[in-house]
């Protein structure tokens, strides 16, 4: 089965792959990166590493729309890849994991346009730095290599910031009874939210909004991409949350902390629930905090966080697969 | 036996299944972003009294010389601005400048005067 899973996950993304190479025009914003990378191609800052493989495209092989997308493409299959190894050393199903994260509709956005490719080379640093993390104990190289990778996703795009967290969580999930390391994770946690608000404090002040408003329309946002998530149905680069009515995002506000609530409790019970949920809830949180009012929380910023999507779906195979073989011997006792 | 060899493979054939129609669901989504027209085209019918689509798709159609229909586009964004649909101070703003901005193309574009509407 393993073998036909892989083998079907990588012809079904070969048609995905085709059918993302069909495009005669840099779209969105690719004109926009173009330009930035012409501008400061070699920067060592956050997307600086996007901007420069953007540049050294364009002089090698100059701005062709679909060469752009086989590179993203690329990168995806590395990212993948990275969730398959991350998922086999939490002790998954491998090749569901790696399938969600390279056919799930929700990648798309981040595959076919040029600023995705930031969010790409993040979602590599992050899980380069959390497959080290599953590596044994905690030792000052494995930390060292971590922080590498790390960096290497922020210089990908700042977002990566979120790993500072995700690889202490890692940490947790592997080695769970610990104690300082969770102390660690928690503290991380709080770094990583007082980092992100001090970088972006002040960021889009003509546009600012109350605290709250922002959380809770943002939350009717990340809700709305979870349910994608499941259901990949009406999917749209620029929806109308205006149209909306207010208690909609109350009500949004309410399920996100439902949602936080049963991540801390399936850690107790279902763990690797516990672990995707938090997982998810890491990347997204900060959103719900940092104001970009010009881009409400969206699918190519949900790319990092459809990795805890895909651990859930592998989980839930492997727990149906346990269930049924517990059943049949559960039968075969009463037999 | 045939009952355990099913009970084994289920929830891999199950997968797979889910798997094959995200597949088909991704190729869908990807040729909504082949080009602009059709990018902006599908945000359009998805967000109707969302104005950035309409801009976007009007800038999309004056590329391909289609200067007729993106009159009508721009028309429908000047309608959706007057109305009082809800949306953020600066994004009405943000919004009608940027119509301004595309009516000013269309006319030079086509060739037309700056009285052009």
């Amino acid at each position: 089965m393993t073998l036909m899973g892989w083998a079907v996950v990588i012809v079904a993304w070969l048609g995905v792959a085709v059918a993302c190479l069909q495009t005669t025009q840099g779209i969105y914003e690719d004109h926009v990166q173009v330009a930035a990378a012409a501008r400061r191609p070699i920067v060592l800052a956050p997307r600086g590493l996007a901007r420069w493989l953007t540049w050294m495209q364009v002089q090698r092989f100059g701005a062709v729309p679909w060469q752009f997308r086989a590179i993203n493409l690329a990168l995806a299959a590395i990212v993948s890849g990275l969730v398959g190894l991350f998922v086999q050393r939490l002790g998954l199903t491998a090749w569901i994991a790696a399938g969600v994260m390279a056919l799930h509709p929700l990648m798309i956005e981040t595959v076919v346009t040029l600023s995705g490719r930031a969010e790409l080379l993040a979602a590599i640093g992050v899980l380069g730095a959390c497959v080290i993390a599953t590596m044994g104990r905690m030792r000052w190289w494995t930390v060292l290599l971590s922080m590498a990778c790390l960096g290497f996703g922020v210089l990908g795009k700042e977002s990566a910031i979120v790993g500072v967290a995700l690889v202490p969580l890692t940490w947790t999930f592997v080695h769970p009874r610990d104690h300082w390391t969770r102390v660690f994770w928690v503290g991380c946690a709080v770094l990583v939210l007082l980092l992100i608000a001090h970088r972006f404090d002040a960021t889009w002040s003509d546009m600012a909004q109350p605290a709250v408003s922002w959380a809770l329309l943002q939350s009717g946002a990340f809700l709305r991409v979870c349910a994608l998530a499941v259901l990949p149905l009406n999917q749209t680069l620029d929806f109308d949350y205006d149209a909306l009515p207010r208690l909609w995002f109350v009500a949004a506000g309410a399920s996100v902390l439902v949602l936080g609530w049963i991540a801390v409790t399936a850690w107790h019970g279902w763990r690797v629930l516990g672990f995707s949920l938090t997982w998810i809830l890491i990347v997204a949180v900060p959103r719900l905090l940092v104001q970009t009012p010009r881009s409400y929380f969206n699918e190519h910023q949900f790319y990092l966080a459809l990795v805890g999507v895909a651990l859930t779906a592998s989980a839930l195979a492997d727990a149906l697969t346990v269930h049924l073989a517990t059943r049949r011997r559960v039968a075969l006792f009463l037999a | 036996m045939r009952r355990r060899g099913v009970n084994a493979w289920m929830p891999g054939v199950l997968s797979l299944c889910v798997l094959s129609v995200y597949a088909l669901a991704s190729a869908h989504y990807a040729r909504v972003w082949q080009d602009e027209l059709t990018v902006w085209t599908y945000a359009v019918q998805r967000a109707p009294n969302k104005p950035r689509p309409h801009l976007q798709l009007a800038l999309a159609l004056m590329e391909r010389h289609r200067f007729i229909e993106a009159q009508f586009v721009l028309d429908d964004t000047d309608r959706i601005l007057r109305d009082a649909s809800p949306m953020p101070r600066w994004d009405r703003r943000d919004a009608v400048s940027a119509l301004q901005q595309n009516r000013l193309l269309l006319a030079r574009a086509a060739g037309l005067g700056p009285t052009f509407r």
